[in-house]
């Protein structure tokens, strides 16, 4: 080739052609979104605050979730028992902040684990398609075809009612919606060039799957955990409220709700907090995740 | 579409047997058995009592013997209440279970698809923000809850409504009311959303451009389609009844098979456990299954892509 035929560009011809801005990021771009949506911004709000009073009050409260005090039985709310005192004189405000513990604990661990189950799951069955796809995804069908509630009182039936036993019924039936989805972004992601790219580079199916096709798939996959916690935290309470959940003395806002419901002519206000924070988390998470389903994904929008 | 009936069919088949073998292996994986109770029963009662209920079988054949009788659809009897068989406590809180059930569905539907409507076609107004705060709140105090405060207000304070048992009119008002209140926010949100989208649609401005009459240009070119989602939320909702039916039963201490299902729970009566757990399953897989082919009879594309993923 002759050197002599090309000739350098001058430095000012380039001028104007630079990108004038840093270029912004998918995430920057999602979290700009994700600030303009005012409800999804209060729902996040509300989240962080209740956390902080999750592990703050009970540490700092001069009583403690299991302190009786009988002659205090029914107080209704005063300076002294913000929330008031159940019918064995313990303290309502401390009570329903450890409910917000355990409440907020179900649903980030269920989220955490239909993630990781359904990630691994959605993805194999996607990627590898073919029988795989279909064997796998027929279980899913045959799982999905009754309500998780179901499944769940089944195993608390076996299992022995309590905390742990929530986790665990949790998780194994937590994961399934997520599989599909996850399974159905793999499905349509592994078609891309630079999936083709990738495997004809030699690059292993499992790498392919959590460097090219998971980080692709996140903003579904984010949408879907963040819908999970609040249907988990719904699912603990209504079982606790059945008396299938936790066990006394430990509190979750479904057993005092259940207990409120004993006295509720008598004493109204044990009623009236746990009720009243099962449902701001619940729309809490509602908003948030509206907000992020429109920031990160408006192909989900609808 | 046979191919499409027979696959669901199938799947549904499936889905029961699953279900049958996960209650009879977990009832068997129960730590404690059915007879163990506060008063030391003596040796010779246990053994006949095992001897009664086939309990001494080998696993395999107890299992064989229970699918068996499954598809006989002999439930068996109940541990708990003597005398009695599964099928005959079904028989008697099924018919109050499926009014309070089929009452709420019913008010899901109407109000839901109506106040969807309303808000669509006022959107911004405050007809449309109404119904969205209402639907919002729906959406997010549970039943128990929204049950018990309407027990507090409409029973305890007022005095208008009993709050407790079944079979007259006002006893059936607060109970439906709390079922149905998260399936009517849900609809009453779907069907808004489908609304405003259909709404957009070119055939829309045609039919208006034609001059054709608000309400005719409503119900037959905008509800139809509007209406679509909803049917596929049918299957969903009856499972959401269903298992609402539970806690609502319990609350207002209504006779019907949900409150029996928890009550065996705590009871730890195993058959009458399985068998409910069962016929549940049946219910819910035959609502899935009819909306399923609903589905394909009113949205002829469904035939045209010839699967339904």
């Amino acid at each position: 080739m002759d050197l002599q035929r090309f000739q350098p560009v001058p430095r000012e011809a380039l001028a104007g052609q630079e990108i004038p801005r840093p270029s912004t990021t998918y995430w920057q771009d999602a979290w700009r979104r994700l600030r303009r949506h005012r409800l999804a911004m209060l729902g996040l709000t509300v989240i962080v605050v209740l956390i902080l009073l999750a592990i703050f009050v009970p540490m700092l409260s001069p009583y403690s979730y299991d302190q009786q005090n009988l002659s205090k039985a029914y107080q209704p709310p005063s300076a002294e028992h913000w929330f008031g005192t159940d019918n064995l004189g313990r303290d309502l405000f401390v009570r329903t902040m450890f409910g917000a513990r355990i409440s907020l604990a179900v649903g980030f661990f269920s989220s955490l684990m239909a993630g990781i189950i359904g990630i691994i799951y959605g993805a194999i069955s996607g990627y590898f398609g073919g029988t795989v796809d279909n064997i796998m995804m027929r279980i899913v069908d045959v799982i999905y075809g009754l309500p998780t509630t179901l499944y769940v009182i089944l195993l608390m039936v076996v299992l022995k009612p309590g905390l742990k036993t929530i986790f665990i019924a949790l998780a194994i039936t937590s994961w399934i919606g997520m599989a599909r989805i996850v399974r159905g972004q793999v499905l349509s992601l592994k078609e891309w060039e630079f999936v083709l790219a990738a495997r004809t580079l030699g690059v292993p199916p499992w790498k392919i799957i959590w460097r090219h096709l998971v980080p692709n798939a996140l903003g579904p996959i984010i949408v879907t955990m963040t819908v999970e916690v609040p249907a988990a935290i719904f699912t603990e309470s209504w079982l606790s409220f059945l008396g299938l959940g936790v066990s006394a003395p430990i509190a979750s806002w479904g057993s005092l709700a259940a207990d409120a419901y004993q006295n509720l002519r008598t004493a109204p206000w044990t009623l009236i907090f746990p009720g009243l924070f099962i449902s701001i988390t619940m729309l809490a998470f509602q908003f948030l995740g509206d907000g992020l389903r429109d920031a990160l994904d408006p192909r989900m929008r609808k | 579409m046979a191919r499409y009936v027979a696959r669901r069919l199938l799947s549904g088949i499936l889905t029961l047997w699953v279900i049958a073998s996960l209650t009879f292996f977990l009832s068997r994986a129960i730590p404690g058995g059915p007879f163990d109770s506060e008063k030391q029963l003596p040796p010779a009662v246990l053994e006949n009592l095992n001897k009664k209920y086939h309990l001494d079988w080998p696993i395999w054949k107890q299992y064989l013997d229970y699918m068996w009788r499954l598809i006989k659809w002999d439930l068996g009897p109940s541990f708990r209440y003597a005398n009695q068989t599964v099928n005959e406590i079904i028989a008697q809180g099924f018919p109050v279970s499926a009014q309070l059930g089929l009452m709420a569905l019913a008010v899901a539907v109407v109000v839901g698809i109506s106040a969807g409507i309303i808000s669509a076609l006022r959107q911004y107004r405050w007809q449309d923000h109404l119904a969205m705060t209402l639907a919002t709140v729906g959406f997010s105090v549970p039943s128990f809850i929204l049950g018990s405060i309407l027990i507090y207000i409409f029973s305890y304070r007022l005095g208008w409504l009993p709050a407790s048992r079944w079979g007259t009119w006002d006893r059936a008002i607060m109970p439906v009311l709390a079922l149905s209140a998260f399936p009517t926010s849900f609809i009453a949100r779907l069907v808004r959303s489908s609304m405003l989208e259909v709404l957009q649609q070119d055939y829309m401005k045609a039919a208006r451009a034609k001059g054709m009459p608000g309400y005719i240009l409503i119900y037959r070119h905008a509800l139809k389609n509007a209406i679509l989602p909803v049917i596929t939320f049918l299957g969903p909702l009856s499972a959401q009844i269903l298992t609402g039916s539970f806690v609502i039963e319990t609350i207002f201490a209504i006779p019907g098979m949900g409150r029996t299902f928890v009550t065996s729970i705590a009871n730890r009566d195993y058959t009458l456990i399985m068998g409910v757990t069962m016929f549940y399953s049946v219910l819910l897989v035959a609502a899935n299954l009819i909306v399923d082919l609903l589905y394909a009879v009113v949205d002829p594309r469904i035939k045209v892509a010839g699967g339904g993923e």
